[in-house]
């Protein structure tokens, strides 16, 4: 397989995997990475999320609360903001409508 | 972090980070120093349930996982930076830094060099600069060293991070601490403001850069990636507690300068009368001052005491002293038209040139008076021929003819001369002259125009603007060319402002500025307060009003009934100004009288 087009392919659906993760509710940094390694397919170098995150909170998608724990320093929980909300729900949407026309061109052909 | 590190995993972990910074820099999209804090809590959150101190093999496990920060955003190429990927061959490559390292040597060749060819060196010390950045940029995506490049690479940027540093290091302090320097009208008036003093200027000086650095230092403390990526890659390394570090040395400046400021206004004696008194004007040789005011100045303008003969021997000083022997290349005169420029610049060239074609160029320009018939004025512009013949060709001095083109064939009364007049305007003419023959070209002049047209302030009361019409104002104005102007004063006694100017040598040239001189009013009492140091920028004493003497009309004028003929007839055109102690035909006549053969 064109491991160029895969490397892209897992940079575009990084953001809505991230987007979903958070949005199914408030959750730790940390532990978004950890849900994201069950995913094999989606294969990537950890700290490529951080940037990711950073990005999203900028552009007022996600916004960050930092709680104090009793293991450790205090932590950074991620939750979506009303924007973030929507856009993901256009996203699923695209990935849903993408997904199925997909679907019909494979079985078309076979 | 709440893990330990033993000490070699604690290296790794120094680079690590600062790979992420250098990764991040530059991209705005992203906060470096929030992704750096959430990358050191995913290592604690990894390695929390360790032993510790966390041996480096565990730490670089999980760097492992997080991958190369080079690796974590897309390249964002720039068309510009694309363009000059285009000649980087990959790593080992020299060419890009060659080029950088190259448009900067060759700017500072050419600033250095005799032709200086405006404005190609900062252009070039742009291009070298960008390329620079570029390079770094490549490079950093590639993961390479800068190695030995960085003898190319890093002076085309220190000649620029340099002076934004020192800019932004000193701030508003900078020009403050100059203007306190320079201008002892505003020390003294800073010190008596703050109620202290001498030593109250320091401390003012010391209180605004204190101020300063908190300020930067909390803009800074907000933007640490955009500081990272303004000052690449010398600031991969900045902080946000640098930044909060310089705010809290501004604050201790800042006290420090008010704590001296209040045991300046306590303890030390207010000024006294003659504290605030302004110091001397002090006397140099005018031709070194001259010189020197080249230095800084594309124009020295020197105010001509129409008719003086002491203002012309300096002006033949100028011209003749080899001291300022190719320091200027032109001189741009008052006393000639510009309908004559063609013959001008024949005769100044050494080419025999009739007579009768050459007087017109200071007989017909738009002035009906006969002071530029005076023998001082055609004296000058033969001595400037004469120079020329035995300089070398770039040392050689070009006459600008500055009054207007005038055709005196056409005006045969008053009504055609004044209406003649009203589509002139003497100064803006000279002007235009000055910025396409001299500015434009890069060249310096010296420029010789009487007193009036020299002023920067007007002295009309409630005029609506406090600038005047001259030529040095209308150059001044736009705040694109600053002229020193020099006045060889003839007329006001200088001994009242300033009483051991009688003992100074002939000629002195004083700078005003702050000097008790420069307090000297110029202006007629019914008229706005102008100052001396505001009009002019330095006085030449050429001696006391009495010992001043005046040009008189040459002989074989006076025998030339055709001259006489003409210059009568444009004398009779208006009547003498209020005051005029003649007719302006009469006075004419009273100056032939006293002609020498």
């Amino acid at each position: 397989m064109d491991e160029n087009w895969t490397t892209q392919l897992r940079k575009g659906l990084l953001e809505l995997c991230l987007l979903n993760i958070i949005g199914a509710g408030r959750i730790y940094g940390y532990d978004i990475v950890r849900q994201l390694r069950a995913v094999d397919a989606l294969v990537v170098s950890e700290g490529t999320i951080y940037p990711i995150l950073s990005r999203l909170k900028r552009d007022g998608l996600v916004r960050t609360t930092l709680e104090e724990s009793p293991s450790g320093p205090a932590r950074k929980y991620y939750e979506l903001t009303r924007r973030g909300e929507q856009l993901l729900a256009d996203m699923n949407r695209y990935w849903d409508t993408l997904i199925g026309d997909i679907s019909d061109l494979r079985k078309a052909k076979s | 972090m709440t893990i330990a590190l033993s000490p070699d995993a604690q290296g790794h972990l120094d680079r690590y980070l600062q790979q992420i910074r250098t990764a991040l820099s530059g991209r705005p999209a992203v906060d470096a120093g929030e992704v750096e804090r959430d990358v050191l809590g995913h290592i604690d959150a990894e390695l929390s349930g360790e032993a510790q101190p966390v041996p480096a093999h565990r730490l670089l496990a999980v760097l492992d996982r997080l991958g190369e920060p080079r690796e974590w955003l897309p390249r964002e190429d720039a068309p510009a930076a694309r363009t000059f990927a285009a000649l980087d061959a990959g790593p080992g490559d020299w060419r890009l830094p060659l080029v950088a390292c190259g448009s900067m040597v060759l700017a500072i060749m050419l600033i250095m060099g005799p032709v200086m060819l405006w404005p190609l060196p900062p252009v070039l010390a742009a291009i070298g600069f960008v390329i620079a950045r570029i390079t770094i940029g490549l490079l950093d995506d590639r993961g390479e060293a800068v190695g030995h490049r960085a003898w190319l690479v890093y002076p085309p940027l220190l000649l620029f991070y340099v002076p934004i540093l020192g800019a932004l290091a000193g701030g508003p302090a900078l020009p403050l601490g100059n203007l306190l320097v320079d201008d002892a009208v505003a020390r003294r008036q800073f010190a008596s403001f703050v109620q202290g003093g001498a030593a109250a200027v320091p401390a003012i000086v010391v209180v605004v850069l204190g101020c300063w650095w908190m300020l930067i230092g909390l803009v800074a403390g907000q933007l640490v990636s955009g500081v990272r990526a303004m000052f690449r890659p010398f600031a991969a390394r900045f902080e946000r507690r640098h930044a909060l570090r310089l705010a809290l040395a501004g604050l201790v400046l800042a006290l420090a300068g008010i704590v001296l400021l209040m045991i300046t206004s306590r303890f030390v004696p207010r000024l006294s009368a003659q504290e605030r008194a302004m110091p001397d004007a002090v006397p140099v040789d005018p031709i070194v001052a001259v010189a020197e005011a080249f230095r800084t100045h594309p124009l020295v303008a020197v105010a001509d005491a129409h008719g003086n003969e002491q203002t012309h021997a300096f002006r033949l000083a100028l011209i003749r002293d080899p001291r300022l022997a190719g320091v200027f290349n032109d001189v741009v005169v008052e006393f000639g038209t510009a309908r004559y420029q063609d013959v001008m610049d024949r005769f100044i060239s050494g080419e025999d040139v009739p007579y009768a074609s050459l007087r017109r160029a200071w007989e017909d320009t738009t002035q009906f008076e006969f002071e530029w018939d005076l023998p001082v004025y055609e004296d000058f512009l033969r001595a400037i021929r004469a120079v020329n013949a035995a300089r070398p060709p770039a040392q050689r001095l070009r006459v600008l003819l500055g009054d207007p083109p005038m055709d005196w064939e056409n005006i045969r009364s008053t009504d055609d001369y004044l209406a003649r007049m009203k589509t002139v305007d003497r100064d803006e003419h000279a002007v235009a002259v000055i910025r396409r023959e001299v500015l434009a070209k890069n060249r310096r002049a010296l420029v010789i125009y009487g007193g009036g047209h020299l002023f920067r302030k007007n002295a009309i009361p409630n005029a609506p603007d406090e600038w005047a019409r001259g030529v040095v104002a209308l150059l001044e104005r736009p705040g694109t060319t600053s002229v020193f102007s020099i006045d060889p004063e003839t007329r006001i006694p200088l001994t009242p402002a300033q009483a051991n100017v009688a003992s100074w040598p002939k000629p002195s040239l004083a700078l005003l500025k702050g000097t008790a001189l420069g307090q000297l009013r110029v202006t007629r009492p019914a008229q706005r307060l102008v100052r001396f140091e505001e009009q002019f920028d330095a006085v030449v004493y050429l001696g006391q009003p009495g010992e001043m003497t005046m040009s008189t009309m040459a002989r074989a004028h006076c025998d030339d009934a055709e001259y006489m003929k003409m210059r009568l007839a444009r004398l009779s055109l208006l009547p003498p100004p209020p005051g005029a102690p003649a007719a302006l035909p009469e006075l004419l006549r009273r100056s032939c009288a006293a002609a020498q053969h």
